[in-house]
């Protein structure tokens, strides 16, 4: 698997104890611990891969070109080109076009091997029914991406690189509210993270959220107290600082939720999330995020691709900020 | 609503040209050949003797090989399409050329051998175009009808035949026949282009001669063979019924009567042909299925040749089976071979098809005919003795008609599997290592990638073969490496590890350290506990002081001094000696252990901090009450259950626990005053028992429920018992809910019809709660519909439900087909027969508001309008879309409407509630 030059190949059982390896290999350590319980999973998922080997300069997909399928990188560099002059090169254990195969959209690029590449493929709807069967799965694909958005807005936040507050430069006061089932509805629906998913499983969030208001400069959790609850803004503004930086690291207006990413990692105590008008504010404790997604797999599926959107804005705006910027498994570089 | 469509032609928009244009065809094709066969009957028999035709069928059946192969070469070079039209049009100029020669007696045989050629080869080239042109779904709908433009085309052929025939000589036939033949390729020419009907590129399999490759194309489709011996068995069984009619009216009926009778009776047969053909043979396909109606004409002739036998030959049973055959050959024994063509991939289908029909039907009617000659020659061939053989040959072809649904289903799985670009997900053994996997694990040790090493590992001890792994790992430098190693060293049996864990012991990193200590704790090897005893990490020693306290033999070990400091720590290092103290209970397996565990638990409760304790301590805890199985922590782990973290562990508890877990956990199942966090997580957790008693529970909790959650639940845990072990499953519970669930899915879409929302282009809504409304409802449309596909999972466990559908979410035509007709023939029992008749409707190509009409008897009363609609739904069952179907009538302004709402909140003052939480106070007006 390592060297993608001289990949002998496999058929059968082997082929499956390769896929095996590979996906084991991309658990954390605290996932190990629930290897037990991914086995099964790991088993269907590796029979369902495939192997494919591409020469240097080959296309692995085209723009417009249905995105159907997870690639994982084993061995080798693929090169991706969204004719935005800028090309991100993926190495290994990287999934290629990822985003779109959630969204289910057609690719928004081109990807072609820049060294022999050994590719893993695995078909969307095949992950979607293991996600489903054994939810662990879901929830470590969640929290991996946000562990990936995280990293890289602490790594901004310690280069003082702070991408531009969101949509809003101003704050926006907030009224007092009550809000009833269809408000919370709404305004969950329109939050980036739950946008796709089925308006029956966001009746059951907004049945268990609770509603909260907080007065101007009034903090939205105890720093004290481990924070593992969702915030959604429905009206007025709420801002978030990192501790140690003391400085602003987001703003948050209607229908927006604080650092989901942060939530889902339990790292939103390192922020110190304030209400900075009166704001009324949607508390949903992560749990029950977490069994509604259970039961409505497309809410994961949501959550994803708002969070793999944040991701590449942070991207984008981090190799605008700096050409020489690097993120883990990725190298930017721009056309010349 | 719209009033039931007629349903007696069954062609939709954007099928009638094509369907109409491969009628026509057919007709012409038919037709043709008909006027050609008249000429060659009339002009062979007063040529040539009548034991010539042994030789002219010995002919035909070598030629086909030629014939068939060079069609098969000519499809792959040039297209379906082409491929016919160039045989029509050499089929017309040859039928001319015969007009233009002298027809000696060596002529008509080879115009005998011709006609038989164009017989096996146009038909097979037209319904192998005719294949790429429909799907599945479409076949079982429009091939009857195109089908009866063959059965009109031979009518009209014959009558046109027989009157050219009385007022001119026999020759002129052919330039007519072969105008008909110019027809047909005309029409071939104009058929409407629909879908690829090009041959995909030449494999080397199919650059073969097709002689060559036969054994190969049926080794690789067993379906493939039993459509070839249902072809043989069915092709001699009607040489046999033709013969024994002819013979039979030779011997009963007066020489100078027998034209006469011939031509009504063959008339007859035609308008029977006919009839059969467009009011029996598409209901009879609906309603039997595909694999159904392949029977029906075998049991006929078996009936009709049994009765023959028995009654020594009568005339009126041989006319009967006679019948059988007239009416059902070219009508639905014609339309359901080609449907069972239909599910064989293009390729093999080509090649197969050729094979079948051109050579091996022909290679049967010569031998049937050597039988018949010789039975006839050795004056055995009385009426009784073939309708014996018409009965024999009629009970084999229904044996091999009934062992096609194997095959076939297997067939819709594959095209399904590709077709939704999946592997296949149940077929595979999980715990199976070969000897190629394991070495390949063996090497992956040897990575420079860590996560790869220690992957491999992990692979090798799961799947039993721990043993591969070397000691010598322990030499890595890696420390997740080492601990991992350590880790499943030490629950092995193996001892050869254990001078290099004893090093490890003392490694200077924290967490080798660590995980080395409790290896050799759990291999039995103790002597580094004093060692460890003084060890900075706060963990070890923890871990260390239990082990100690363990050793010493105090009856109750919870009160030993060292548990005690550690039960009432209160510092910052409280979670390490926490977790340190709950490692080594796990790793003792002790019974003594239980009273520690209850007293931390109850000591964290009376802290006031039962909820959140980390992910690794709640793990770890769940692996100690695992490893103590003990009763008494039973409502504590029920009580877990509520909280993710750990969830799954908890269940492996209760689990290992046995019997006495699943008991409390059904009781808690009943208890209406479980608490709902508790209650939604029982029926995964009674799942995970996997025996018959959790499923029976299970079968139970999905009819009685009172929450549609906890029965959604109970569903999905019950899918999961059925996919992992053998349990008996009540099939009618199952399919009472799945027709249950199919009924509230064509209700749910009735409703969307009635209201106006179009399911496939959303419009915008005049307010929030019509928005709110259309989306609930097509959430539970979807609903409804993944329920019935799960129930139906439960009882087919072995077959790839979802992959099916998935592929009928797809957006072509055929894989969409393809998934339909895999369902409607997995439902072939009785007991599953009304969900089958759900499935068909639900699964239709059609627009909503006839699949609505076409279920109506399911349905009962039906909104007509929006208002009425919105009458039904402010009274729904589901709270939750009465009060937004109110809100939305409210806001119509409809004095109607309003009050309907006003009686439905007096007569359920819950929705009033609900209203409110959902609305709040005052309701939207």
């Amino acid at each position: 698997v390592t060297d993608g030059t001289h990949e002998p190949e496999r058929t059968g059982g082997s082929a499956r104890a390769v896929h095996e390896i590979f996906l084991t290999s991309l658990l954390g350590e605290d996932e190990l611990l629930d290897l037990e319980t991914l086995a099964p999973a790991f088993a269907r998922l590796a029979e369902s891969m495939s192997d494919e080997d591409f020469a240097k300069g080959e296309v692995l997909y085209r723009t417009g070109e249905p995105a159907h399928e997870f690639l994982f990188v084993a061995s080798g560099e693929v090169e991706v080109d969204a004719g935005t002059g800028v090309i991100l090169t993926f190495g290994e254990r990287i999934v290629v076009g990822g985003a779109e195969v959630m969204a289910r959209t057609k690719h928004p690029s081109t990807a072609t091997a820049i060294t022999p590449v050994h590719l893993l493929r695995l078909p969307q709807n095949v992950m979607t029914e293991v996600m489903e069967d054994y939810f662990i799965i879901a929830h470590i694909m969640l929290r991996n991406a946000c562990r990936g958005i995280q990293a890289l807005r602490l790594d901004l936040a310690t280069a003082s690189k702070y991408p531009p507050l969101r949509a809003h430069d101003v704050v926006v006061s907030g009224a007092k509210k009550t809000l009833n089932l269809v408000d919370r509805i709404l305004a969950l629906r329109a939050c980036a993270p739950f946008h796709l998913a089925p308006v029956q499983a966001i009746t059951n969030l907004a049945e268990l959220a609770k509603e909260r208001t907080f007065a101007a400069g009034e903090a939205l959790f105890d720093a004290e107290v481990p924070v593992a609850t969702v915030f959604v803004v429905v009206t007025g503004t709420v801002e978030a600082a990192h501790r140690q930086e003391s400085k602003l690291a987001a703003r948050f207006t209607a229908n927006e939720c604080v650092f989901l990413d942060a939530v889902i990692t339990a790292s939103l105590g390192e922020y110190e999330v304030k209400a900075s008008v009166p704001s009324v504010v949607l508390v949903l404790d992560v749990d029950d995020l977490l069994d509604v997604m259970e039961e409505h797999i497309e809410v994961v599926r949501s959550t994803l691709v708002a969070i793999t959107a944040e991701y590449e804005s942070l991207v984008a705006f981090a190799i605008a900020a700096d050409d020489s910027w690097t993120v883990p498994g990725i190298r930017i570089s721009r056309k010349q | 609503m719209a009033p039931p469509p007629a349903r007696f032609l069954d062609v939709r928009e954007g099928e009638s040209r094509i369907t109409l244009a491969s009628g026509i065809i057919l007709f012409f094709i038919v037709g043709g050949h008909t006027m050609l066969e008249t000429a060659r009957d009339a002009l062979f028999l007063t040529k040539l003797p009548p034991r010539t035709l042994n030789l002219v069928y010995v002919a035909i059946a070598a030629l086909s090989f030629v014939v068939a192969g060079a069609s098969a070469q000519l499809i792959r070079r040039v297209g379906r399409r082409r491929a016919l039209i160039a045989s029509l049009v050499v089929v017309a100029v040859v039928t001319a050329g015969l007009s233009a020669v002298a027809l000696t007696s060596r002529v008509v045989f080879g115009f005998y051998v011709f006609s038989g050629l164009v017989g096996g080869l146009l038909p097979t080239q037209f319904w192998t175009l005719a294949a790429m042109l429909f799907t599945v779904g479409e076949g079982r709908r429009l091939f009857g009808l195109i089908t009866a433009g063959g059965v009109v085309g031979g009518v009209v052929g014959a009558g046109i035949a027989a009157l050219v025939v009385s007022r001119a000589p026999v020759p002129v036939l052919l330039p007519m026949a072969s105008v008909v033949f110019v027809g047909a390729a005309v029409a071939v020419a104009f058929l409407p282009a629909r879908s690829d009907t090009s041959a995909p590129a030449l494999t080397a399999e199919q650059k073969t001669p097709l002689v060559l490759g036969l054994t190969s194309t049926f080794r690789s489709s067993p379906f493939l063979l039993r459509l070839a011996a249902l072809t043989v068995i069915s092709t001699a069984t009607v040489l046999a019924v033709d013969y024994l009619f002819k013979s039979t009216a030779a011997r009963q009926i007066p020489p100078e009567k027998l034209g006469a009778f011939f031509a009504r009776y063959y008339a007859l047969l035609n308008i029977a042909s006919l009839l059969v053909q467009l009011f029996v043979a598409s209901k009879l396909v609906g309603k039997l299925g595909v694999l159904g109606a392949v029977v029906v004409m075998p049991l006929g002739l078996f009936v009709g040749g049994g009765v023959a036998a028995l009654t020594g030959g009568a005339l009126a049973a041989i006319l009967s089976t006679k019948g059988v055959d007239g009416s059902f050959r070219y009508s639905l024994h014609r339309v359901t071979t080609e449907l069972l063509y239909l599910a064989v991939p293009a390729r093999a289908r080509d090649r197969g098809k050729a094979i079948i029909e051109a050579v091996l039907a022909r290679l049967s009617q010569a031998a049937m005919a050597g039988i018949l000659f010789g039975l006839a020659s050795l004056h055995l061939g009385s009426s009784r003795t073939i309708s014996f053989i018409v009965a024999g040959l009629a009970v084999a072809w229904i044996a091999v008609a009934v062992t096609l649904r194997r095959p076939y289903l297997e067939l819709f799985r594959r095209a399904i599997r590709e077709g939704t670009l999946g592997g296949d997900l149940r077929d595979f053994a999980m715990d199976e290592l070969d000897i190629e996997s394991a070495e390949t694990a063996v090497e992956s040790l040897a990575s420079r990638n860590v996560d790869e090493v220690i992957a491999a590992m992990n692979l090798l001890a799961r799947r039993n073969h721990g043993r591969l792994i070397p000691a010598l790992v322990l030499y890595h430098d890696e420390p997740r490496v080492l601990i991992r190693a350590v880790q499943l060293f030490g629950d092995s049996f193996r001892r050869d590890w254990i001078p290099l864990g004893e090093k490890l012991a003392a490694d200077p990193r924290g967490d080798v350290r660590f995980a080395a200590i409790r290896a050799l704790v759990r291999a039995g090897k103790e002597d580094m506990l004093e060692a460890a005893e003084k060890d900075e990490d706060p963990q070890i020693r923890a871990y260390v002081s239990f082990q100690i306290a363990r050793r010493e033999n105090t009856e109750r070990l919870v009160d030993h001094p060292r548990v005690q400091a550690l039960l009432t720590r209160q510092n910052a290092q409280d979670e390490l000696e926490t977790l340190g103290m709950i490692y080594s209970i796990s790793d003792s397996s002790d019974p003594r252990s239980v009273d520690v565990l209850i007293e931390f638990i109850e000591g964290n409760r009376a802290r006031g901090n039962p909820g959140r304790p980390t992910a690794r301590l709640v793990r770890q805890m769940a692996r100690s009450l695992a490893a103590v199985k003990d009763p008494r922590m039973i409502p504590y782990a029920v009580s877990r259950l509520q909280f993710r973290e750990g969830r799954e562990s908890v269940r492996e508890v209760l689990v290992s626990i046995g019997e006495l877990a699943l008991n409390t956990l059904v009781q808690q199942l009943e208890d209406p005053a479980t608490p709902r966090a508790v209650r939604l997580h029982l029926p995964r957790s009674i799942a995970a028992f996997g025996n018959q008693r959790a499923c029976d529970v299970l079968m139970r909790a999905l009819v009685d429920a009172p929450e549609g959650a906890v029965r959604y639940k109970a569903l999905r845990g019950l899918g999961n018992v059925t996919a992992a072990r053998r349990v008996r499953v009540d099939r009618s519970i199952i399919a009472r809910e799945g027709v249950k669930n199919l009924v509230e899915h064509l209700r749910l879409v009735a409703f969307r019809v009635a209201l106006g929302i179009d399911a496939e282009s959303r419009v915008m809504f005049e307010n929030t709660s019509a928005k709110l409304l259309d989306e609930l409802l097509a959430d539970k449309v979807n609903q409804a519909l993944d329920r019935a596909f799960r129930l139906l999972e439960v009882i087919h466990r072995r077959e790839d439900i979802r992959r099916a559908q998935t592929a009928l979410a797809s957006t072509e035509n055929r894989v969409r087909a393809n998934g339909a007709e895999f369902i409607d023939t997995l439902l072939s029992r009785r007991d599953t027969r009304d969900m089958k008749t759900l499935f068909r409707i639900v699964l239709d190509d059609i627009e909503p508001a006839e699949r609505i009409a076409l279920a109506a008897e399911w349905l009962g009363d039906l909104p007509e309008s929006r208002m009425d609609a919105l009458a039904s739904l402010i009274k729904d069952r589901d709270e939750v879309i009465a009060v937004v179907a109110a809100s939305y009538s409210l806001s119509l302004g409809d004095a109607a409407l309003s009050a309907a709402v006003q009686e439905s909140r007096e007569a359920r003052p819950s929705l009033v509630e609900v209203g409110t939480h959902f609305f709040g106070p005052e309701p939207t007006t």
